[in-house]
């Protein structure tokens, strides 16, 4: 009773804020323009819509992409990290954490300068003569994941590097002293008692990719939209309500079919492993 | 190799040899020359007190750190530059480090699924193994669904499964109660004596070692104070530092003089001491030894008494040891209390009279 009770305002401010403008959203999505009567049409426009079914596709595959990518480059890091005495680790995670104190809409700029048609990049490389032609890195899907990629990175170092932290060093000298050279200890011991971290970085990641905004409008440009993009321009420029609220749908079951895909995994991974 | 082999051939001499190895981190040396060689299929217990660099000579041995200076044998081969798997060393760790998404059968099979044992053989030795230590039928537990006996069995048949040359015990019955240490260390004697692998143990409880080890070496500060059986360490101290840490209740500085024909220890400017032994040249600072069961305790003051290391003094404090109680005593002269034991059934109290032989007074350097 106490705990309702001191809980109240809480839930109250989740209730207005959060759920309030959901049922809103929902109501938009299922009725017809005038509101008058329930409606699927909304959703078929949605599936007929080629914009809409490659802004899916392109969503899902760069945020799958995305997430692969941290992994590569945080598993390393957070490695390093988790090894590195405690001075270093602690210069290491503050470079690391450092850009999530930048503006998402700064860093975006700052990729533009440096992957745009006469950005840095391609100005080097043509100079050393890698390349005649300029490459096209950015208003495009490689922009994005470039960029999603650098911004994600931090939230899957810090949750790799929560489990790493905590597993006993002794664990990999057993293994070591059993014959097991560092690759193999790597992925017979460190990889398997990482896994827990491995899958809620991969949550955070994925969830935060889907529905990133800025990063994909800035980089991503008017050619290749995302789901958010594209959620935008129906709000800002068609002023399509209903359409945007499907879209807003889709993304929220795509974000669910995620997360319990990711609880799967971990259940199997508990079981399999006690 | 010839040098390094036993008249016999049978192999080399020693298991493992320490040849003044040092150890430095930063600026701290935390060990300082170790010298020290184990025989094959011995028992040895590296015992001393928190931070004197037990665990670091262990690691060393087992290749997790590397010695600053001097050389490391294993059976009579150099392992300065041999990885830890290359090493063919059975580890227990303190915290057992078992590794917790494998089940215990899978724990103990993992050095022979390392070494490429064939799926049947390593599952006959892993049986082997799991009931050498009394788990059968527990294999395919999970670490978590262990006890912690059960847990540090199992950590001991993953290191001995593999048959290694040698057999490294960081403090592994530190985590267990009082009832299951003693079970486990019964157990461990056992265990060694069967399989016959050379054993280093490491612990900083005394009764421990004492009762595992065919041979102790005690460390301070990073030094060797003595190596020998538990019996020459108990009846035959080397130091100070050795008497103290055994236990020896009555420590008491002083300097060596001489008196006419012999020497005498001086412990106050009024009490000299009697001794049958004295390896020191007059002058010296020494540290005299005397055991609480060497000291005789007459219940009658009697202040008339000389002779022979005999005391008039008071009984301050009585600590009850069991069957025995130690009687603290404050005696005409002397600065420290000496320490007596007497059956807990007849305590005295009040001015007694305390005696000891003089072949009971050990002279020791203080390397305090
Ligand atoms: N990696 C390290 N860096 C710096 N100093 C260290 C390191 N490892 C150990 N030491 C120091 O070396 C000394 C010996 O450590 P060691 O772990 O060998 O002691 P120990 O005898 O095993 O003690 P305990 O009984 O407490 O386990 C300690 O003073 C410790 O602080
Ligand atoms: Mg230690």
């Amino acid at each position: 009773m106490t705990a309702w009770a001191l809980s109240s305002p809480a839930v109250l401010l989740v209730l207005v804020v959060a759920i309030t403008p959901s049922l809103i959203l929902l109501y938009q999505a299922f009725r017809t323009p005038d509101g008058a009567a329930f409606t699927l049409e909304h959703f078929e426009r949605l599936f007929n819509s080629r914009i809409a079914g490659q802004a899916f596709w392109r969503t899902l595959r760069v945020s799958l992409i995305t997430t692969l990518l941290t992994i590569a480059g945080g598993y390393p890091l957070a490695m390093l990290i988790a090894r590195s005495r405690e001075r270093a680790a602690a210069l290491m995670l503050g470079i690391v954490v450092f850009p999530l104190m930048v503006s998402v809409v700064v860093r975006a700029f700052g990729w533009i300068v440096i992957l745009g048609p006469s950005g840095i990049v391609n100005q080097i490389l043509p100079g050393i003569g890698l390349i005649t032609e300029p490459l096209a890195l950015v208003q495009n899907e490689i922009g994005i994941i470039i960029g999603e990629t650098q911004l994600l990175l931090p939230y899957m170092v810090l949750s790799l590097l929560a489990v790493l932290r905590n597993v006993d060093p002794h664990l990999e000298e057993a293994s070591l002293s059993l014959g097991a050279n560092p690759l193999r200890t790597f992925f017979a011991v460190t990889l398997p008692v990482s896994i827990p971290g491995l899958l809620s970085g991969v949550l955070l990641v994925f969830s935060l990719a889907i529905t990133a905004f800025a990063t994909p409008q800035i980089l991503g440009g008017a050619r290749s939209p995302m789901l958010t993009t594209l959620l935008y321009r129906n709000v800002f420029s068609t002023y399509d309500w209903a359409a945007a609220a499907a879209i807003a749908i889709l993304l929220a079951l795509l974000a669910i079919g995620f997360v319990t895909l990711q609880r799967l995994a971990g259940r199997l991974w508990e079981k399999s492993h006690g | 190799m010839t040098d390094m082999t036993s008249p016999a051939g049978t192999g080399p001499a020693f298991a493992v040899e320490m040849r003044d190895v040092s150890k430095v981190f930063g600026e701290t040396t935390v060990l300082d020359r170790i010298s020290f060689d184990i025989r094959p299929g011995e028992f040895v217990t590296f015992l001393g007190p928190s931070g004197c660099g037990k665990t670091t000579s262990l690691r060393i041995l087992a290749g997790f750190e590397q010695a600053t200076s001097g050389d490391v044998r294993i059976n009579g081969q150099s392992v300065s530059d041999m990885p830890p798997w290359h090493r063919d060393i059975g580890i227990v760790f303190q915290s057992y480090a078992l590794f917790p998404y494998m089940t215990a059968r899978d724990n103990v099979g993992f050095g022979l699924k390392m070494r490429r044992v064939p799926k049947a053989e390593m599952a006959k030795r892993v049986e082997e193994a799991l009931k050498l230590v009394g788990l059968s039928g527990l294999g395919d537990r999970y670490p978590r669904q262990l006890s912690g006996g059960q847990r540090q069995r199992v950590a001991l048949a993953r290191a001995l499964v593999i048959k290694p040359q040698l057999l490294l015990l960081d403090e592994p019955l530190s985590n267990l109660d009082a009832k299951l240490r003693n079970e486990m260390r019964y157990e461990l004697k056992r265990i060694q004596r069967e399989s016959g692998i050379t054993t280093v143990f490491v612990t900083h409880d005394q009764e421990e070692a004492f009762s595992l080890s065919d041979r102790i070496v005690l460390m301070s500060k990073g030094e060797i104070k003595q190596a020998g059986t538990s019996r020459e360490i108990w009846e035959k101290p080397r130091t100070g530092f050795v008497a103290d840490f055994i236990g020896v209740d009555n420590l008491l500085p002083g300097a060596v003089e001489k008196d006419g024909d012999e020497l005498v220890v001086r412990i106050s400017p009024s009490v000299t001491l009697k001794t049958e032994i004295c390896d020191f040249a007059p002058g010296s600072a020494v540290l005299v030894a005397v055991r609480a069961k060497d000291v005789i305790l007459n219940p009658v003051a009697d202040e008339t008494a000389t002779g022979l290391n005999v005391f008039a003094g008071n009984i301050i404090d009585v600590e009850y040891r069991g069957e025995r109680c130690a009687c603290r005593v404050r005696c005409e002269g002397i600065d420290q209390t000496l320490v007596a034991l007497v059956a807990s059934s007849h305590v005295p109290s009040g001015a007694v009279t305390l005696s000891f032989a003089s072949d009971a007074v050990m002279v020791l350097t203080d390397d305090r």
